[in-house]
């Protein structure tokens, strides 16, 4: 067992980053799925949040585990999004899912099992402010609340982003 | 992107506009709540409305897990993975806060 598992004064037992990656991991890949839309940035993102998640456990105190990992998700994944617009030539899928909207690639195929398709495609589309906020919502489950601390943002602007990101996503449905 | 509108206005017992989805996530207070349900049993204008909102709720919530292609868990744990570049938002500091959503 490694030290890190071991029972500290202010709570439960602290995971190890190996429990982290393999009791978590199909969490992770599901939020940050729905955040970058392909599976190819998936992996880099969840790769990423796995790194972070190294160096946070050293000050990690027992809680709420999926609000962790989906607060130091939704950073690297909006840290992603800001690094690639300061370097445009490394378009975002997110960016040419609203030009090329054609038929998935071939990976895409197990996601579309999960959700419709069009929905998906949809959610792709979202600016990601708004795509954070309903994914946070709608995937993780959070109150706005925790989306608000989440975020750093105040709770009447979760409302209005979860509302309207829902109201453009609802366009591909009707 | 920024937000242009940074706050809501409570519900007002009118339209429900943006308090609709507040509304079906039960994040209205218990009045603006009541409120909006008396308002929604007369206007079909925010009933066509909720029952879009819904189908786009309800959607989301009720997929499934995306699951990772076969092995990938196994290989990240494997080879643990080392940070790709620096400038990186800083670790969040971690939530205290019992989980309250299970």
């Amino acid at each position: 067992m490694s030290p890190q598992s071991s029972i500290r004064a202010a709570g439960g037992p602290v995971p190890t980053w190996e429990q982290v990656a393999s009791e978590q991991g199909a969490f992770l890949y599901t939020v940050a799925y729905r955040l970058a839309g392909n599976h190819a940035d998936t992996q880099d993102l969840v790769q990423e949040v796995l790194v972070r998640v190294q160096r946070g456990l050293e000050t990690y105190e027992p809680g709420s585990m999926h609000g962790w990992l989906s607060r130091i998700t939704t950073n690297a994944f909006l840290d992603e999004v800001r690094r690639r617009r300061r370097r445009p030539v490394e378009a975002l899928s997110t960016e040419i899912a609203d030009t090329a909207p054609g038929a998935p690639p071939v990976d895409e195929a197990l996601a579309a099992e999960s959700l419709p398709d069009h929905v998906q495609t949809a959610l792709r589309s979202l600016p990601e402010d708004f795509r954070v906020a309903v994914v946070l919502c709608d995937v993780v489950g959070q109150s706005y609340r925790d989306i608000a601390d989440t975020l750093a943002i105040p709770v009447g602007t979760v409302r209005s982003r979860i509302h309207r990101g829902r109201s453009m996503l609802r366009e591909a449905l009707s | 992107m920024t937000d242009v509108s940074d706050t809501t206005a409570p519900f007002d017992g009118g339209h429900l506009e943006e308090s609709l989805s507040a509304f079906l996530d039960g994040e209205l207070d218990e009045a603006a709540q009541r409120a909006a349900y008396h308002h929604l049993a007369v206007c079909l204008l925010c009933q066509g409305q909720l029952d879009s909102v819904q189908r786009v709720r309800t959607a989301l919530r009720g997929a499934p897990p995306v699951e990772p292609p076969g092995g990938f868990i196994d290989a990240v744990v494997e080879h643990r993975p080392r940070p790709r570049h620096s400038g990186a938002t800083p670790d969040p500091t971690p939530d205290p806060t019992p989980d309250a959503t299970t």
